[in-house]
C-alpha cells in the first residue's frame, strides 16, 4: 500500500466519521432535539463520498486487506464524539475501544 | 383544525422519544444495521470488479447490478441505524458494531472452511473482549438514564 491509497484510506474514514457525527446531531437524542434534514442531508453526502472513495480502494485492495482499516477509527470516532456532541468516554468505554482497535490490528497483520 | 403528527424530530418537540421494544428496541436495531451492513461491504466488493484499477473514485462500480444490491442493503441500514442513534450515544452504538469483526472471520471458519491462525485468533479474542466492555459501559449508561 503507498502513501496515495494510505490517502485514499483516511480520506475515506474521516467523512465515514463526519457523515456518523451528523446523523447523530440529525437524530439529537432522549434531552434535545436537533435539525434534522440539513444534518441529515449533509451526513449522507459524507457518506456518499466516503463510499467512492472506498470503492476504488475496493478493487485494488483484498476485502479482508481493507475491512480492518474500518475497525481502526474507533478511537478517532470516540474522540469526534466527545468533542463535537460532547457525548461522555468513560475509562471502560475507552479500554474497549483499544482493546478493540489492538485487535484489528493483530487480526490485519495475520 | 386538526393538523397530522409529524414524525420528524424537530425543535418544537420537547418531550423525548418514545422507545420501541422487541423488534424495535434500539439495540435489536444496531443488530440488524451491523448484519446489513456486512452484507452490503461482500456485495460492493463483487460490484467493484469493474473499476478501471487507477481509479480515485469508484463511481464506474454503479453500472454493477452487485452495487445497486450494496446500495439497498446500506440504505435499509441506515434507517434502522438512524432509528437506534435516537437512543443509544454514538460512541457505544458504533463500537457495538465491531462485533462484525469476530463474526466474519468466524462466519468464513465455519461456512467456508478457512483456517484462523493463532495471531488472527488473538485478535479476534481482544475485539470480543473489548465488545463485552463496551457493552458493559452501555449498561452502565442505561442504568443512569
Amino acid at each position: 500500500m503507498t502513501p496515495l491509497h494510505l490517502l485514499q484510506v483516511f480520506l475515506s474514514e474521516s467523512s465515514a466519521i463526519a457523515g456518523q457525527i451528523l446523523f447523530k446531531h440529525a437524530m439529537g437524542d432522549s434531552k434535545r432535539n436537533s435539525p434534522f434534514w440539513p444534518s441529515l442531508a449533509m451526513g449522507i453526502g459524507c457518506m456518499a463520498f466516503s463510499y467512492f472513495v472506498w470503492q476504488a480502494l475496493l478493487q485494488k485492495f483484498q476485502l479482508s486487506y481493507l475491512f480492518p482499516f474500518d475497525g481502526l477509527n474507533r478511537v478517532l470516532l470516540v474522540a469526534s464524539a466527545s468533542i463535537f456532541l460532547k457525548e461522555k468516554a468513560t475509562p471502560r468505554l475507552w479500554a474497549g475501544v483499544i482493546l478493540i482497535s489492538s485487535g484489528v490490528l493483530l487480526v490485519s497483520g495475520s | 383544525m386538526a393538523t397530522a403528527p409529524n414524525p420528524l424530530p424537530s425543535a418544537a418537540d420537547e418531550s423525548p422519544p418514545t422507545r420501541g421494544k422487541g423488534f424495535l428496541n434500539p439495540y435489536v436495531q444496531i443488530g440488524l444495521s451491523t448484519l446489513l451492513t456486512g452484507l452490503s461491504h461482500i456485495l460492493f466488493k463483487k460490484g467493484a470488479s469493474g473499476i478501471s484499477p487507477n481509479a480515485w473514485f469508484g463511481y464506474e462500480a454503479l453500472s454493477s447490478g452487485w452495487t445497486w444490491l450494496g446500495i439497498v442493503a446500506t440504505i435499509t441500514s441506515l434507517f434502522s441505524w438512524l432509528y437506534a442513534l435516537r437512543f443509544v450515544p454514538l460512541n457505544i452504538a458504533y463500537n457495538l458494531t465491531s462485533i462484525l469483526q469476530v463474526a466474519v472471520p468466524l462466519g468464513g471458519c465455519l461456512f467456508f472452511g478457512e483456517k484462523i491462525g493463532w495471531l488472527r485468533g488473538a485478535g479476534i479474542g481482544l475485539v470480543f473482549i473489548g465488545v463485552v466492555l463496551i457493552s458493559q459501559a452501555a449498561a452502565e449508561a442505561e442504568e443512569k438514564l
